[in-house]
């Protein structure tokens, strides 16, 4: 990811602080773990909430958030959904979806 | 300008330390080297600790101005101490060709060491459990926010852990002027450059031969867990900088009891003292230590005033978590509480950890020969040097390992084979240099020589 950390802060700090930042990562893959940490590290003080994705459960946990109780959804060692947007993509796993719109 | 700003905390650091090395040791004679070494052990112990108890009245360029005053404080005291006590500061200079080989081998391993250091990103402790705090704590002038210790978006970066290394890096940010990871990264080279060095000197010391001393520190460097492991000594893991307060801690506990030196017993005291403040296993470290501490007092006959080295260890854990508490920070979730009723239902992980540690010292891609030569040096060692010595180096490699593999009966990890397999070659790591001075014990030297200038 080239300018990466800068690239993500600048996103990071232009989604609303008044609310917290969904961080939708796989269960027990370490690396999207160390990506969502290092999303969080960025964007203090930015509060976030870790949604850790069961498999085959990632549409009924994304459809569960209340897109009026988030700023945005993080995506880390994961895609969205297509009809999710819109969005910004970092990598092909990490992107950052502003809340702006249901979740269908 | 950051340049600049790094070498005066850089700078700082030193000072403060060697202040507080005169005050406490007064030796008569000090090697320049090793007195460097010692001074950047106590120097980031002290700043550290400055900042942290500085930070409950100061913040911002207060804060700075008053551990930097205190810094010039210490080291001026300790410069008037040197002069009035007479220190006498040695350089020792290679005496033959193979001293100057192994002198030239250990340079060429420590720019290798640093060379990694500045290619390799920090690792995900580095980070996120360490550099973070830093990072906050200099975006707030100095302070970490109380939002950090509460919000659940940073539980795994263990706002319970000690702060030693992140008020270090912190430091420097101050001084720099900015929170730039890659000149922050200059400390780990520094520990691995310190900790070489300490276990040259120290298993000279001991075993009353140099050779020794510069072939063990060689040696060092073929650790391969120290160059690329997850936790190695460049990627800003703390496991390695406690391993060398521990070298340090226990190196010169022998060293007294090689040379009756009390300013050995109070560089021990002093070094072991911050072991609890630079990682929460340091207080396991600093138990063992005290042990063999305690059986030294008792079988020299020393005063009871001696016992004193365990108040200031005391005080910094106990102000830790008084501090903890009054931050509201929970308690971690690694482990569930140590019971007897937590025994009982735990009781089956003994033997699966057992093999576990076993397993792993056999592990060649992270150890090499190491635990092989220390298994071969122990064995030599409880057959021709049944001394304190030994006593004192066998417990301090043995009980830590014991305790660590204890702690993994009480993990709370739904898979506790994974939580080890994440933890326990880290853990490992933090005794590595002392199973160093126990295979220089066992090399060939003549035990009724007099100690050499090291």
């Amino acid at each position: 990811m080239q300018n990466g950390s800068e690239r993500l802060l600048k996103t990071l700090t232009s989604l609303p602080r008044s609310k917290p930042l969904c961080v939708f990562l796989p269960q027990d893959d370490m690396d999207s773990t160390f990506a969502a940490a290092t999303v969080v590290y960025l964007g203090w003080p930015a509060q976030f909430r870790w949604i850790v994705v069961r498999p085959g459960n990632a549409l009924g946990q994304l459809r569960a958030v209340d897109p009026a109780s988030c700023a945005a959804i993080i995506f880390c060692g994961m895609k969205p959904p297509d009809w999710l947007q819109p969005r910004i993509v970092f990598a092909s796993k990490l992107s950052i979806v502003p809340m702006r719109q249901e979740i269908k | 300008m950051i340049l600049v700003g790094l070498c005066v905390g850089i700078a700082t650091f030193l000072l403060a330390g060697f202040g507080v090395a005169l005050i406490l040791t007064r030796p008569h004679q000090w090697n320049i080297i090793e007195c460097v070494c010692v001074s950047w052990l106590l120097g980031t112990g002290t700043v550290s600790l400055l900042l942290w108890i500085g930070g409950s009245f100061l913040s911002g360029v207060g804060l700075r101005i008053s551990v930097a005053i205190v810094c010039a404080l210490l080291g001026g005291v300790g410069f008037g101490m040197a002069r009035k006590t007479q220190v006498r500061f040695v350089l020792p200079m290679p005496r033959n060709m193979t001293e100057w080989l192994l002198v030239a081998l250990i340079t060429f391993e420590l720019v290798n060491m640093t060379q990694f250091s500045f290619e390799n990103a920090l690792g995900w402790d580095g980070l996120i459990v360490w550099e973070v705090k830093a990072r906050y704590a200099f975006l707030n002038g100095g302070v970490i926010p109380q939002m950090f210790f509460t919000s659940p978006s940073h539980i795994s970066s263990h706002p319970e852990y000690p702060l030693f290394i992140p008020f270090s890096e912190l430091w420097l940010y101050l001084w720099m002027g900015a929170p730039h990871q890659f000149w922050a990264k200059t400390i780990f080279p520094m520990f691995y450059c310190v900790g070489t060095i300490l276990l040259a000197i120290l298993s000279a010391r001991i075993t009353g031969r140099r050779w020794i001393g510069g072939v063990i520190s060689v040696l060092l460097f073929f650790v391969p867990y120290l160059t690329s492991g997850a936790g190695a000594a460049v990627v800003g893991y703390v496991d390695f900088p406690l391993s060398v307060f521990y070298l340090a801690a226990i190196g010169y506990l022998v060293s007294f009891l090689k040379t009756n030196d009390f300013a050995f017993f109070r560089l021990y005291a002093a070094t072991a003292s911050l072991l609890p403040w630079v990682k929460r296993e340091g207080v396991i470290l600093f138990l063992v230590s005290a042990f063999c501490a305690t059986i030294v007092i008792l079988s020299r006959k020393l005063s009871w005033r001696s016992f004193a080295f365990v108040i200031p260890p005391a005080l910094i854990s106990i102000s830790w978590q008084i501090y903890l508490q009054k931050m509201h920070v929970p308690s971690s979730r690694d482990f569930v509480p140590v019971t007897w009723a937590a025994f009982a239902a735990h009781h089956d992980r003994i033997l699966p950890v057992l093999r576990v540690t076993i397993f792993e010292f056999t592990q060649f891609a992270r150890w090499s020969l190491l635990w092989w030569l220390v298994a071969v040096a122990f064995f030599y060692l409880a057959l021709r040097l049944r001394d304190a010595r030994f006593f004192v180096i066998a417990v301090a490699i043995i009980a830590p390992i014991a305790a660590y593999d204890f702690t993994y009966l009480f993990s709370s990890w739904p898979d506790f084979f994974f939580h080890m397999g994440t933890s326990f070659p880290r853990l490992l790591l933090q005794v590595v240099p002392v199973a160093c001075l126990a295979v220089a014990l066992a090399l060939p030297q003549d035990l009724t020589q007099p100690n050499q200038n090291s």
